[in-house]
């Protein structure tokens, strides 16, 4: 049995990451879950948040949206729609795009139309801003 | 006989339209670059997503199938959906009269298998043309001003809905192909219901990608099943969706790549042109100029010789 994983993680423009892995963790939507090689062939759909990995050198993170998650033999693939790495996150835009997103947030409740999506957008912000270091 | 400065002045406006010509094909080479780039940074989630569909699909018994419309085939698809994208500007040749005659083609061909066939067009060349033949269609226009995933999004959310409805059966797609710089391939791909893992397609010709087809084999093979989290229906649903919304996506691409590297051949054809016509003006002038002169001396001679 092989003792890493194939870490892919790509979006609609463009591939972040093609590299070995020791392990992964994921925001699923029923929860963080964590990936060893030697997983059992599993397919779940992500959440928005973090998604860490550890290498030989250390541990990473990306902060990943909407997307999909397949682990088949020892290949972990992420298909994110949107997905920034952490030496891309700009926290002070990510803060900026909170404020303004709780601005509009305002006055909304659940079940109106724009909900879901705005709600994703503020997960999307907070995991920007907390992988940053900020907060 | 034209003279001199008729033809200074055609020599004039062809130098004129061939620095034209010129510009327009530095201009899409540079726009083709960036395109070519774009297109070459979606294929491998296009792909990704497309090997994942294969693998869930192979995977699927009959009674799944049943729960999932995206992915059943109607035995019979009356209503369908013509999806045909052209640019938005003219200039590139034959680029978006080729699809436009395919379109026809289809249309005409197709009436007797699905007799309720409507159009979706994106790009204004197609736009227009299908208002001057009268058909009517959903039209969407002014999409590669600023293309962009969640434009891409709306229209394939549209188009999903409607087939979720029941008010289609089947969605075909015309656009070009980026084969090259050089070379676009016109090519009619069905999109809905989805076919899982590779890309069998109705035109002739069109070879399905030999990784995928790779893929529909091994999935085949080994048919273990996924564990799902949550449950199936809740992936496979969202993820036939993204996959029709990607496909489309990449699509568009496609034909924008192929766009301008159809009129950056287009255009380069057109400076060549000029030069020669060029040329061959500036040698009729120096023609003329030569039969002036030659007029005129006659002319002083046979002065001077009247008044000996």
């Amino acid at each position: 049995m092989a003792d890493e994983l194939l870490l892919e993680v790509v979006t609609p423009d463009r591939r972040l990451l093609n590299r070995k892995v020791a392990s992964v963790v994921a925001p699923g939507v029923m929860g963080e879950f964590g990936v060893l090689p030697g997983h059992v062939n599993f397919m779940t759909l992500l959440g928005t948040g973090i998604l860490g990995f550890r290498t030989g050198d250390g541990v990473e993170a990306l902060v990943v949206s909407r997307g999909y998650c397949e682990v088949v033999d020892n290949k972990v693939t992420v298909l994110a729609e949107v997905a920034d790495l952490a030496s891309e996150v700009d926290v002070q835009a990510a803060k900026e795009d909170l404020r303004q997103l709780e601005e509009k947030l305002k006055g909304k409740g659940p079940h109106d139309e724009e909900f879901p999506r705005l709600r994703a957008e503020v997960e999307r912000a907070t995991a920007r801003i907390s992988l940053g270091g900020g907060r | 006989m034209p003279s001199l400065r008729d033809i200074r002045k055609r020599i004039k406006s062809v130098k004129n339209t061939q620095k034209i010509t010129k510009a327009m094909k530095m201009v899409a080479a540079s726009k083709l670059r960036r395109s070519q780039e774009a297109l070459m940074a979606a294929r491998p989630y296009a792909d990704k997503l497309v090997h994942v569909v294969g693998h869930v699909a192979a995977r699927l018994g009959p009674d799944d199938l049943e729960k999932f419309p995206l992915l059943r085939h109607h035995p019979s698809p009356r209503k369908v959906l013509l999806v045909v994208i052209t640019s938005d500007r003219g200039m590139a040749g034959a680029f978006n009269s080729n699809i436009i005659r395919r379109a026809e083609r289809f249309l005409w061909e197709e009436k007797e298998r699905h007799p309720e066939i409507r159009l979706a067009v994106i790009g204004r060349k197609a736009r227009d043309a299908f208002r001057r033949s009268g058909h009517k269609a959903q039209e969407h226009v002014g999409v590669f001003e600023s293309l962009t995933f969640a434009r891409c999004k709306e229209i394939a959310a549209s188009i999903l809905k409607e087939y979720e409805d029941g008010n289609l059966d089947a969605c075909f797609i015309i656009y070009n192909e980026f084969k090259s710089a050089i070379s676009q391939k016109v090519i009619v791909e069905q999109f809905l219901p989805v076919v899982p893992a590779g890309r069998p397609v109705l035109t002739a010709g069109v070879e399905a990608r030999g990784e995928q087809a790779e893929h529909g084999k091994g999935a085949a093979v080994d048919a273990v099943d996924y564990r799902y989290e949550p449950g199936k229906e809740g992936i496979l649903e969202e993820l036939v969706a993204r996959h029709f919304t990607t496909q489309l996506w990449r699509a568009l691409l496609e034909s924008v790549a192929s766009e301008h590297g159809a009129r950056m051949s287009a255009m380069d054809n057109a400076t060549r042109n000029a030069g020669e016509m060029v040329a061959a003006l500036t040698l009729k002038y120096n023609r003329a100029r030569q039969a002036y002169i030659t007029k005129e001396l006659m002319e002083i001679i046979g002065g001077a010789e009247a008044l000996k």
